[in-house]
């Protein structure tokens, strides 16, 4: 339920600040394209640091998962960088296709964690159930900020358009990678996870130096994956873990193993990953919980013996068929 | 039992448990549906240990608590077990609660409610045809209706006993009289049968003698749907701040987040805190805090099981509540630890304080 809005609240915001953290790594460079074409200037916060983190973890409760800890050390970061930050609720496209209850409470939390510093917040809400589409609520968004509605919409088209573009890149890059020789593993994780540089990021570098071809679940086909899942699951509410699963069923001819990444204590991974375990058994996956901590000793040395296990294992050692 | 007019399935259906709302439960199969019904034993160690040994490690508490449940079902001769699903990870509980049970080699139909959530009437019909292919829909409408009177029932005999616990002149009075009331509707064979009871019930405890004050402290509690409702899961809690001397109230139950829905009412009560739906419990637990705070309750009890998202998320908000109306907050969080001393401790604690606090701005 929405309260009713000014309709150009948001005329004098010119400076739109994006934190680099959740979904940003989904959005981010759609929201870039378009608020960009709506003629304002937009600030992302900076990769995630430790600095950012550690002010992040000094705003969030305890038990906030760990990449919403880093979203509120991004927010911080943006506070007189701009004039409003931009702090959408997307809480999912469609029946069963939901993400996570923390993107439904995003702007209220950040909203009340702020709300002593006088920050001023952008917001949209696009719920699974919603009848108008997402594309609708983007550009009524675009009317808030003063512009007429073809103009919203033109530039919500245009950078769609470029959006899928890039998708369809990344998605040939990462094409011929699967195909490749060698050995192929899936970071298999949210894409705040697996993008992020500090999380996924410092992985994906192990794994490239172990001399790995790292491949990524939002670089493969998300649509075949989530049609795939509808076979595996029936009431598996969360999109992106959907598309985890599906992806590892597909891909898992091409790959040689799998890494399951997720921040601690993540409420869909909690269950999704105990699920995916249970579900596909035929390839070797490594499970790996993150959580605020500074050393990555332990991290490597797991790494190292998978990746040693499936080379083993490839030349005829331990369970080789 | 059943009246046998030889339509008597030979399922025996199980919920695991979930505070006493399982009275209801057996008494829908049990007449309504004309089945066998298997009440879950009382939870004890073990159930968290069964539990706790075949779950996903930091999934939330009420899963190992249910799981649990489940295993000691299965045990007891269950061989059709129900999983409601909702709007959170719960949704996502049936299916994998079939997974590990079924990988743990037990042979029983799992009745996922979840996957009936987009369902027509006809697929609900059908599945309790499944349960009992002899059932008949008038005699399940009207036991329907009955079992949810039950567990309105329920819900109106433990408010009253959770506020005048804590003012019994003899010892044990409440205890004696809700026990007597729980096995009434464990026996009850029709809807008289359950009237006649809470009608008993009611009126012998409220005849109790209480020693109570004009002003007696108050504190409400709020937070997650299973942990804050379920007393074994939050380790009693209720009955330790009641035995402090305090008047203990809990808007969130099954009469009003499910039978009668009152989210609207509480969503306005906390539109100063938050703009939008912000998941499953969220505004109920929001819009009843604010609700306590202007009553003029003397603290608020933050109930949740450990790492429960939309519950960690309304923290900021009540934290903003606790300031704006100057009320204090204890925040709890469940895992399934069995030991209640630091819970104790941090109760007395929280009593101490409020003792003190309405003390001061009484003088």
């Amino acid at each position: 339920m929405e309260l009713r809005l000014d309709r150009a609240e948001y005329a004098d915001v010119h400076v739109l600040g994006l934190p680099r953290a959740l979904h940003y790594y989904r959005f981010g460079e759609l929201w870039q394209d378009y608020f960009t074409l709506l003629g304002l200037e937009c600030v992302v916060s900076e990769p995630t640091n430790k600095h950012i983190l550690s002010r992040g973890i000094s705003r969030s409760i305890d038990e906030s998962c760990y990449s919403a800890k880093i979203y509120m050390g991004h927010v911080e970061a943006l506070l007189g960088r701009c004039d409003a930050v931009f702090v959408p609720r997307i809480a999912g496209s469609g029946f069963r296709k939901k993400y996570c209850t923390r993107f439904e409470s995003l702007y209220d939390t950040v909203n009340n964690t702020f709300a002593a510093d006088g920050v001023r917040l952008v917001t949209m809400s696009h719920d699974w159930n919603d009848a108008r589409s997402a594309g609708d609520a983007y550009i009524e968004l675009g009317t808030r900020f003063g512009k007429s509605r073809a103009e919203a919409k033109r530039a919500w088209s245009a950078a769609c358009r470029l959006n899928t573009q890039r998708h369809k890149a990344a998605r040939r890059e990462q094409l011929a990678l699967q195909r490749s020789e060698g050995t192929k593993l899936l970071l298999a994780a949210h894409p705040y996870i697996a993008h992020d540089p500090y999380i996924g990021g410092q992985i994906a570098e192990m794994l490239q130096n172990l001399g790995c071809t790292v491949l990524y679940v939002d670089r493969a086909n998300p649509r075949a994956a989530l049609s795939r899942s509808e076979s595996l699951t029936v009431t598996m509410p969360w999109l992106e873990s959907r598309e985890i699963l599906g992806t590892i069923d597909l891909m898992k001819k091409d790959l040689s193993g799998v890494v399951l990444a997720s921040a601690y204590p993540c409420s869909s991974d909690s269950m999704a990953n105990e699920f995916i375990l249970r579900t596909v058994k035929d390839i070797p996956i490594l499970q790996l919980t993150l959580d605020v901590q500074d050393g990555t000793a332990g991290l490597e040395t797991r790494l190292e013996s998978f990746v040693d296990i499936i080379r083993f294992r490839k030349e005829g050692g331990y369970g080789a068929k | 039992m059943a009246q046998n007019d030889g339509s008597l399935s030979l399922h025996r259906v199980g919920f695991p448990a979930f505070n006493n709302y399982n009275l209801a439960l057996k008494y829908f199969c049990e007449q309504g549906l004309q089945t066998g019904f298997v009440l879950p034993p009382a939870q004890t160690r073990k159930t968290i240990h069964y539990g706790e040994l075949n779950s996903p490690d930091y999934v939330c508490a009420p899963f190992k608590h249910l799981t649990g449940s489940m295993i000691e079902l299965l045990e007891c001769g269950a061989d059709i077990l129900v999983e409601t699903g909702g709007p959170c990870r719960l949704g996502f509980y049936g299916e994998l609660q079939d997974k590990i049970l079924h990988d743990l080699g037990y042979e029983f139909t799992m009745i996922n409610l979840d996957i009936y959530k987009a369902c027509k009437k006809r697929e609900w019909l059908k599945l309790m045809r499944f349960i009992n292919p002899d059932y008949k829909i008038p005699v399940m409408l009207r036991e329907a209706a009955n079992a949810i009177k039950m567990a309105e029932y329920l819900d109106d005999m433990e408010a009253l006993y959770h506020k005048n616990l804590g003012f019994e002149v003899n010892e044990g009075d409440h205890d004696r009289v809700e026990r007597e009331f729980l096995l009434d509707m464990k026996m009850a064979e029709s809807g008289a049968d359950i009237r006649a009871g809470y009608k008993k019930a009611r009126s012998a405890m409220e005849a109790l003698p209480l020693d109570k004050p004009p002003f007696p402290l108050r504190v409400g509690l709020v937070g997650e749907y299973y942990t804050v409702m379920d007393s074994f899961s939050n380790l009693d809690l209720e009955n330790k701040l009641c035995r402090l001397g305090v008047e203990v109230y809990r808007n969130m139950n099954l009469t009003n987040y499910n039978l009668h829905p009152s989210e609207l009412k509480l969503r306005a009560s906390a539109k100063d805190y938050m703009r939008y739906d912000m998941g499953p419990t969220s505004a109920a637990t929001v819009g009843a805090a604010v609700d306590y705070a202007r009553l003029g309750f003397d603290g608020i009890v933050h109930v949740k099981s450990f790492g429960c998202t939309p519950e960690v998320d309304v923290m900021p908000l009540l934290q903003r509540v606790s300031a704006d109306y100057k009320i204090p907050v204890l925040y709890l969080s469940y895992d399934t630890q069995t030991g209640d001393a630091g819970l104790e401790t941090r109760v007395e604690a929280f009593y101490d304080m409020i003792a003190r606090k309405k003390k001061v701005l009484k003088n």
